[in-house]
């Protein structure tokens, strides 16, 4: 006769017992809602439509028609690299969790800090854009003044959401996943009936660039960035792994579905707002590219509306990004990784999220428009907001998928030396796959990093080089040899049990 | 020019659509591979 067998909920308490950690925060999320959060962050009415001109100036169609499912294919290898260590390692520190197993405290740290960079940065980019976007459709002016007053109404909508509990950001996200799907139908709908059309070789065919003294490919893999961009952020699925019912197995496929399902969706939307421009030259030169495309193409009410739909949009995906970032905090800070720790590890009793942790990441995300505003007024023949606004999403970019990276470099160096075998896979596992996919996520990453650094993105590269070296030195100075990685929370059975039947109580 | 365009286009589509496939289906392989060889306690279930 077998034992008796735990049900599912306790079973993953009891994989994350095995890490040291007790059940503090509620596991309420289902698969859905576990796919919902990653696919809302990714939000293609988000990154693909907030850097729109960027993809549209720097190679025309082509960057549309080409650029993005080169992109998507192999964004596909990062997830599926990542969603294998999210099976094998189901903790909300997820890469700072697996980089800290695999490398030490020292890997675990960087891959932290540059996570925690990444998430900021693209919090600030989402909110600020949704801000942007939202603005105009509210009737007020665009001043920079009304922009920061309506992002910040945002961010702090998103706070109190996230701070009230994870069962009703776990609701909106469901909700937010399926706005995405009718979302992008509404636009795609309204375009294919109510806009004239190029032909859809334009999509493949049509080159056109507004970047000089660089050639055509060269400006070409620059706009990469827009699809790259709406790309991160998937790692939300791990970061929610703890509150994730059969996380090993959910979170995995959350993960990878997100990229797969918006790869599909961000392909018909793009193709359809591309093939409904009238005057290239004039969309390019545009203050926001695709509101000229809607509103030339389906007029200025209509066009309205659907840029509500889009706005609203960047809303959820401003909610479900703040979750993630919190987590992210809230595991790093649990083990004694930031200043002020043990602030930001707290858990509400009542709500059971970790809410000093989601006001941290809402507070950061605030300030950083607010210091590249100030930027701009003490040097304004140096500097532009329309500059530097790229450049706060290419640092995202570039911090999230080198803290993507380093987890799956130190995973293949630990296959290398026999310290992983396919006993430490999880459930959800590519089996001898697992290498390849692996060298081609890195390869993929690093040739990412490089791209959006050069020139014309060298202000991404200085911004990102300087966020380094001062961590590198922070590092030095503050950390080495007093941070020792994951910190178990109890060395027994009974002293997790203890932890959690206080939060139950 | 426009035809070696069209065909780029459409071959790198079917690529991506084939290799998100082989990947789903490799990882589902995993799923059930792991489920038999545990017993299926990770899932709560007992195998029968």
């Amino acid at each position: 006769m077998n034992p008796p067998v735990p049900p599912p909920q306790d079973a993953d308490k009891q994989v994350l017992h095995q890490f040291g950690y007790a059940q503090q925060l509620l596991r309420d999320m289902g698969g859905f809602s576990n796919f919902a959060i990653s696919f809302s962050i990714i939000s293609v009415l988000t990154g693909a439509v907030t850097l729109y001109g960027v993809g549209l100036n720097a190679g025309g169609p082509v960057v549309m028609g080409l650029g993005w499912p080169l992109v998507t294919l192999f964004v596909l290898f990062v997830a599926a690299a990542l969603a294998e260590l999210a099976s094998a390692i189901p903790t909300s520190g997820a890469l700072y969790h697996w980089a800290s197993l695999l490398g030490g405290p020292a890997w675990g740290w960087l891959t932290a800090w540059l996570n925690l960079i990444g998430l900021v940065a693209a919090i600030a980019g989402i909110d600020y854009g949704c801000a942007q976007f939202m603005t105009p459709l509210l009737g007020l002016a665009e001043t920079p003044q009304n922009f920061t007053l309506v992002f910040g109404v945002l961010l702090l909508s998103h706070a109190v959401l996230n701070h009230v509990g994870i069962r009703v950001v776990a609701r909106l996200n469901d909700f937010s996943a399926i706005y995405h799907v009718a979302g992008v139908a509404i636009v795609v709908l309204a375009l294919a009936f109510f806009a004239p059309k190029q032909p859809a070789a334009w999509l493949f065919t049509k080159t056109f660039t507004t970047v000089q003294d660089h050639p055509f490919w060269f400006a070409f893999l620059g706009g990469l960035l827009q699809a790259q961009w709406t790309y991160t952020g998937y790692d939300a699925s791990a970061h929610t792994i703890e509150e994730t019912k059969n996380a090993r197995v959910s979170a995995p496929w959350g993960i990878y579905l997100s990229v797969a399902v918006s790869g599909f969706f961000g392909y018909i939307m793009l193709a359809f707002v591309t093939l409904a421009i009238k005057d290239l030259n004039a969309t390019a030169a545009a203050g926001n590219p695709f509101i000229y495309i809607m509103e030339q193409a389906l007029g200025e009410a209509f066009g309205c509306v659907v840029l509500w739909v889009v706005t609203l949009a960047m809303w959820f995906c401003g909610l479900s990004c703040i979750t993630s970032t919190s987590r992210m905090i809230f595991a790093f800070a649990r083990d004694q990784g930031v200043p002020l720790s043990s602030v930001w590890a707290r858990v509400s009793r009542r709500y059971r999220t970790p809410a000093a942790a989601v006001w941290l990441a809402a507070g950061l995300s605030f300030l950083l428009p607010c210091l590249i505003l100030a930027l701009v007024a003490l040097f304004p023949r140096q500097l532009s907001f329309s500059k530097l606004y790229p450049a706060v999403t290419g640092v995202s970019t570039i911090g999230l998928y080198l803290s993507y990276g380093i987890p799956l470099l130190l995973k293949l160096r630990a296959i290398r030396q026999g310290v992983w075998t396919p006993r430490a896979n999880g459930p959800w596992s590519l089996g001898n796959w697992s290498v390849a996919v692996n060298l081609v996520a890195l390869v993929w990453i690093a040739f990412i990093t490089v791209l959006f650094v050069l020139p014309p993105n060298d202000l991404t590269g200085w911004i990102f080089g300087g966020a380094f070296i001062a961590l590198l030195l922070f590092y030095v100075a503050r950390v080495r040899g007093r941070f020792h990685g994951p910190v178990p929370q109890a060395t027994s059975q009974a002293g997790l049990l203890k932890i959690e039947a206080e939060f139950e109580r | 020019m426009n035809h070696a365009g069209v065909l780029l286009g459409a071959a790198l589509l079917l690529l991506v659509t084939i290799i998100a496939w082989l990947l789903a289906r490799k990882a589902d392989h995993g799923v059930r591979q792991f489920r038999a060889d545990h017993h299926e306690s990770f899932l709560g279930r007992n195998k029968s």
